[in-house]
């Protein structure tokens, strides 16, 4: 993992985004409101339900803080390590194989003419 | 200003769940918990921290999900524009990538470890805060001040939520000068001249005026966060579209208003469109038949990036 750029950023933009920070607009903050949404419908809910038990047993566990990992390549059972060494490796502009992005060549840009 | 929101949507529209940024540093444990029912473990709250903003942002989403659950109105207050798109960009990922690597996490024999069951309800919650957060029901609310380039910073921002699948609902304009305020001209009319720009430009602008002595505003933002509760939402981008064609191949169309094309590149990781522009990525599951496809060429047709897919021969029956 590469300590000089965010995980979960392209690289691209990094200095936009230190720009923005000593923009006199850069003030500008975010808020969002959620009025009565339900998820109800989203499977994924199933999965946390039956996911609870499970994680009931977890709460006995000696489990080993994944904060205590220094180094995400050496720790392959640990879920979020596994994430964080992905997303670096896909950031990372030297090709990684499995992990690289195969970019595409974009054609130049043109209206929409509805043609796929 | 957001403490003075929440008081004026409390008398707007009744009990309102407030959730605000958790300073790095806090003992994130206690919401945790709450937010996860049944995770008694510390090791998400190590975790968590070890994200950084990113991590303060999936732990204040799942307060919000715990707060939605229980039937409540909620209003969070997501700090910086940065911290939160940095924040939604590496959900994105997680929602795209999580599932999968649990799945395989879990195809090995045996009962599940303990860490193995807090992966499987962390991924399942993290995919239902990246539903939260591109929900058509979700208002997001921008705060500037009409400051030198507030037009072209509020451009970036709408670009930059647009690729993410979001949309700005409302713009609060802070700090703008009353005519009469007695205040210095030309400088509190190139302000306000701002504040007119922004509003010709786009609907639900609000302004808060500003004030003599500051901190002094709260009377004004309770004053207008009726309005806010209230806005109409503004439209979001289009859902992301799989087109069949006659002659067997298939497009991905997916929305992206206001990016700018220079810069946007496109590529594909596995099963994943991933979208790079403004120093951000959105990452779009492929569907299964485009699985079975390999790209033949992308581009943008007007606000809309389409990529091209045919068939790969040897992962489709010869008949089709």
């Amino acid at each position: 993992m590469t300590d000089d750029q965010p995980w979960w950023f392209s690289g691209h933009g990094a200095e936009q985004s230190e720009d923005r920070r000593h923009d006199p607009t850069a003030e500008g903050g975010a808020g969002f409101s959620f009025a009565g949404v339900r998820l109800g419908g989203l499977t994924l809910s199933n999965i946390t339900a039956g996911a609870q038990q499970l994680v009931d047993l977890a709460r006995h566990a000696l489990v080993t803080p994944h904060a205590e990992h220094s180094d995400p390549r050496e720790h392959g059972d640990c879920i979020l390590c596994r994430a964080l060494t992905l997303i670096a490796q896909t950031a990372d502009p030297v090709d990684r194989g499995r992990h690289a992005v195969a970019w595409i060549d974009l054609d130049p840009p043109q209206p929409d003419d509805q043609r796929p | 200003m957001a403490r003075s929101l929440e008081h004026g949507l409390r008398a707007a529209s009744g009990e309102v769940a407030w959730i605000d940024r958790v300073p790095l540093g806090t003992d994130w444990g206690a919401l945790l918990v709450r937010a996860v029912p049944g995770l008694g473990s510390r090791r998400a709250d190590a975790a968590l921290l070890g994200l950084g903003d990113a991590g303060g942002v999936i732990i204040e989403m799942l307060a919000v999900l715990d707060a939605v659950d229980s039937g409540s109105d909620v209003v969070w207050d997501a700090g910086d524009v940065d911290r939160l798109l940095r924040g939604w960009a590496f959900i994105e990922f997680l929602t795209c990538f999580l599932p999968d690597m649990v799945n395989e996490s879990l195809v090995g024999p045996g009962q599940a470890s303990a860490g193995e069951e807090f992966d499987v309800t962390l991924a399942a919650r993290v995919c239902e805060i990246g539903a939260l957060l591109a929900s058509r029901a979700t208002r997001t609310c921008l705060v500037v001040a009409p400051n030198h380039g507030v037009e072209s910073f509020v451009t970036d921002c709408e670009a930059r939520v647009s690729l993410l699948g979001g949309a700005w609902d409302s713009v609060v304009v802070n700090q703008v000068p009353a005519v009469d305020g007695g205040w210095p001209e030309p400088w509190a009319g190139r302000r306000r001249d701002r504040l007119a720009t922004l509003t010709a430009w786009r609907g639900g602008v609000a302004q808060v005026p500003m004030l003599v002595e500051e901190p002094g505003d709260s009377a004004a933002y309770e004053a207008i966060s009726e309005r806010l509760a209230l806005v109409s939402p503004c439209s979001r981008p289009d859902d992301v579209v799989v087109q069949a064609h006659d002659d067997g191949r298939y497009s991905l169309r997916v929305h992206l208003p206001m990016v700018p094309p220079t810069g946007l590149r496109a590529g594909v990781l596995g099963t994943t469109l991933v979208i790079d522009a403004m120093g951000l990525r959105r990452y779009v599951p492929l569907a299964p038949v485009l699985q079975r496809c390999e790209v033949s060429g992308a581009g943008m047709r007007g606000d809309t990036l389409v990529v091209r897919f045919e068939r790969t021969p040897a992962l489709w029956p010869e008949a089709s």
